[in-house]
């Protein structure tokens, strides 16, 4: 059986979750017989036939999996309970410890095949102690004086596969504390003088001596600390100049070693789900997550506040103490807050593993041939995310099969291979997610498009079509219908959607492609959904938060800046005339006018292919912000998207600039009576 | 020998899902696969409808594979049906009796998925004989 033939993540994982059930019910049938051994009857061969089949099960299952260690101590546990139904062992307190040790070093095989770090040791244990059991029934049945379990590190293997050649030996030394190894009066030093030209690998304390907390007598207590070493010396010169006993001494077998490699190799061909796994409600995490944003926020308003103080007496040591304090507490928040978004964090594979299916019907139901690739599916996505962009990719992925990827015929025609191949792609870019939706088939004729786009009045001859624009207009509803480009009717339905979803989520998206090439979509999005990085403005006497992804550039302004271009108010943003708008105006706070000799800001937001000025009273600063949904509170808001609340309790609202950008639009077309409204 | 349906009869889920992913990793998906977690419900499933092939473990609970088997046999018309047996035990005495109760082939676990392959389609060559 070779490994890779089963080592399916799945697969193991359904394994491992039998087992433990086997386990369980191994250790409630142990329980049960030994009650009635305890009670003198003999328990019935049934509940004996009920335990051996499930150790013999696992051993089976074992054995498929390539999981050795456990197969061996399965079997030997099975020996066991075979020799009871058969009535050759008898029910006895040893043979029932036995079976205890068993059971318990099974559980931890199980954990070893999880985590390569623990459990092997105590696997290996058990199973020489059942050996033992097994050899010598009836006389010897306590188990013997445990050896020192020694798991090995990686260094240390290694150097004791290398010592021979450099005439060095391996030992394990035990130094007692309080006789040999006195606070102080031992150190490291004197350790590596002793050892001649040899080193310590590894020191650790013996925690099975170490006695209950109530009954240690600080002057008498022997704990022990085990030193793993290599050395030239012999055991009386060490023992001389460490002043211990030789006996305590142990030369250390390579054969041990190399024991050990074997098994970290072998759970090495488990690697992958290795870690311990409980199951959290994603509603706790998300608890958590809202915590920790508020932690931040708290953060920032104490920031703010030593900011203050700082200003008032630099020299002051009660606040420099505080600038200090305050900067360790910044720096710890944001390692929690790292933690905290790496807990719903999840492979985007479990994305991208819901599409195989829809590609392929998509191409059966099409005659297309269509291969799904993927690149980057281990990136991990914060789980809510995954969740909200699915549509999305759904909706891309569509396009690309429907759209996208040509008739065999067709491709083999263009000299292209006749299997057309749709790729997923995710990956990080910063502080930002990638997810990207790329085809290699018959792509799009952007030139087109541009003079559609120009015809339409949606944008100015003498405006190129970058990546983004040309993803705006390709996805803006209305756009693909209204046009005649045969090759890109339809692209834009569900596509619309995908924008809208975008914006929500603070990502934008461009549009690569090139004709006969392929098609590549790209979205870029924060990396959770909870925090998001926000500009603080003030405008009619409140505070508003808009999302940093959206703002293009911040300009200080005058009322006179601000002219009426063919009723519609505009300034000038280096030669280009840019529809500007008062905040207030459009959430109906103000009636949107500004006074000549009024200065404030205009914010140049970009949206749904739109650049609008959206000018506000003053900028508050730029603040990391914890989104709170406001629908379930008041309702949808047009121009607003959530809220969140700042350090000092102030509710703030949240932009939703794509909304107030199509807002504005729509109200400047209506006004104008056409579409084009630009110069 | 192309596969249609399969009755795979083990107490282990996971035994069951191995032999399942096996099988329609040669055979595709079209090939439908019945659990039954012990000779009891492996009779159930063949009383819905007889199978191409049953996979048989020997231990398991209510009903062993060998009564298992031996039940199946006792109907005529079953007594062509393929049944291979997949099974920790390996001794001689333990294929022995599989194949007197009336087994058709017998694989050790843990069993390479080719060793199943070849046996199915040796079934098939003799069934096309």
């Amino acid at each position: 059986m070779t490994p890779s033939e089963y080592a399916d993540e799945d697969l193991i994982r359904e394994f491992l979750a039998e087992a433990e059930e086997h386990f369980a019910t191994l250790e409630t049938d142990l329980l049960e017989i030994e009650e009635l051994v305890r009670a003198g009857s003999t328990p019935p061969v049934e509940i004996v036939e009920a335990m051996f089949r499930a150790v013999h099960t696992v051993k089976g299952l074992a054995a498929m999996f390539d999981f050795n260690a456990m197969k061996d101590l399965a079997h030997s546990v099975e020996h066991i309970l075979d020799g009871l139904r058969k009535r050759t062992v008898p029910f006895d307190v040893p043979c029932l410890q036995t079976l205890f040790e068993g059971a318990d070093a099974l559980k931890a095989s199980l954990a070893a095949v999880r985590s390569p770090d623990h459990g092997a040791a105590e696997a290996r244990a058990a199973t020489a102690r059942i050996a033992s059991f097994l050899g010598s029934q009836a006389e010897q049945c306590e188990p013997s004086a445990r050896q020192p379990e020694h798991e090995l590190s990686e260094y240390a293997r290694t150097r004791i596969a290398e010592a021979v050649e450099e005439g060095l030996r391996p030992v394990r030394i035990n130094l007692r504390w309080g006789i040999e190894l006195r606070l102080g009066s031992l150190k490291l030093e004197s350790l590596n003088r002793a050892l001649g030209q040899g080193e310590v690998l590894d020191i650790r304390p013996l925690v099975d001596d170490v006695p209950q907390w109530d009954s240690i007598d600080p002057h008498a207590t022997d704990l022990t600390v085990e030193v793993l070493a290599l050395t030239d010396l012999p055991d009386d010169e060490i023992s001389n100049t460490l002043g211990v006993v030789t006996s305590s001494i142990v030369p250390l077998h390579s054969e041990e070693a190399a024991q050990d490699a074997d098994e970290a190799d072998a759970h090495e061909r488990g690697a992958g789900f290795s870690e311990h796994v409980i199951r959290v409600n994603i509603t706790r995490l998300d608890d958590l997550m809202d915590l920790t944003g508020e932690i931040v926020t708290a953060r920032t308003r104490l920031d703010e506040l030593v900011d203050t103080l700082r200003a008032r007496d630099k020299k002051d040591h009660l606040s420099q103490a505080l600038t200090q304090s305050a900067k360790d507490i910044g720096a710890l928040i944001d390692v929690l807050q790292d933690h905290v978004m790496g807990l719903r964090m999840v492979p985007v594979r479990q994305l991208f593993s819901k599409f195989p299916r829809t590609v392929r019907d998509l191409a059966r139901r099409s005659g297309k041939e269509i291969r799904l690739a993927y690149e980057g599916e281990e990136t991990e996505f914060d789980k809510r995310l995954i969740e909200q962009i699915e549509d999305s990719i759904l909706h891309m992925v569509r396009n690309a099969c429907d759209h996208g990827i040509e008739h065999p015929d067709e491709r083999e025609a263009a000299g292209k291979p006749r299997t057309g191949t749709v790729t997923l792609a995710a990956g990080h870019e910063g502080n930002h997610i990638i997810v990207e939706v790329r085809d290699d088939g018959r792509g799009l004729d952007v030139l087109a498009i541009w003079q559609k786009a120009v015809d339409a009045g949606m944008i100015s001859p003498d405006q190129e079509l970058d990546d983004g624009a040309l993803a705006d207009l390709i996805m803006t509803s209305g756009f693909s219908t209204a046009s005649e480009i045969t090759d890109v009717s339809g692209r834009g339905v569900g596509l619309d959607v995908v924008r809208k979803k975008t914006a929500e989520l603070g990502g934008s998206i461009r549009l690569w492609s090139e004709l006969g090439v392929g098609t590549t979509i790209f979205i870029r999005l924060p990396m959770t959904l909870a925090i998001l990085p926000s500009l603080l403005i003030v405008e009619a006497d409140r505070s508003f938060a808009i999302p940093i992804a959206s703002v293009s550039e911040v300009l200080r302004v005058h009322g006179r800046d601000i002219r009426r271009l063919r009723g519609t108010s505009v300034m000038d943003l280096r030669g280009e005339a840019l529809p500007v708008t008062r905040l207030g105006g459009v959430l109906g706070l103000t009636d949107g006018k500004w006074a000549r000799d009024r200065k404030g800001f205009v914010i140049v937001v970009v949206a749904a292919g739109h650049r609008l000025g959206l000018a506000v009273d003053a900028l508050e600063g730029q603040q990391q912000v914890v989104v709170k949904n406001l629908e379930a509170a008041v309702g949808r808001t047009a121009g607003i998207s959530g809220a969140t609340i700042l350090g000092d309790g102030t509710v703030v609202p949240i932009i939703d600039v794509d909304a107030v950008v199509t807002l504005v639009a729509e109200t400047v077309s209506a006004r104008a009576g056409t579409g084009g409204e630009r110069k | 020998m192309q596969l249609k349906d399969v009755i795979v009869i083990d107490d282990s889920k996971t035994m069951r899902t191995l032999i399942s992913f096996a099988l329609t990793g040669y055979y595709g998906s079209s090939c439908q696969i019945r659990h039954a977690g012990n000779g009891v419900e492996g009779l159930e499933r063949l009383a819905e409808s007889t199978p191409d092939l049953m996979v048989v473990d020997i231990n398991m609970p209510e009903m062993n594979g060998l009564e298992l088997i031996e039940n199946v046999r006792r109907d005529p018309s079953k007594r062509a049906l393929p049944i291979v047996v997949i099974t920790t035990e390996g001794s001689d005495e333990d294929i022995r009796r599989a194949m007197q109760a009336g087994a058709t082939e017998y694989l050790v676990k843990p069993f390479q998925p080719q060793k199943l392959y070849a046996i199915i389609d040796r079934l098939g060559d003799q069934a096309d004989a």
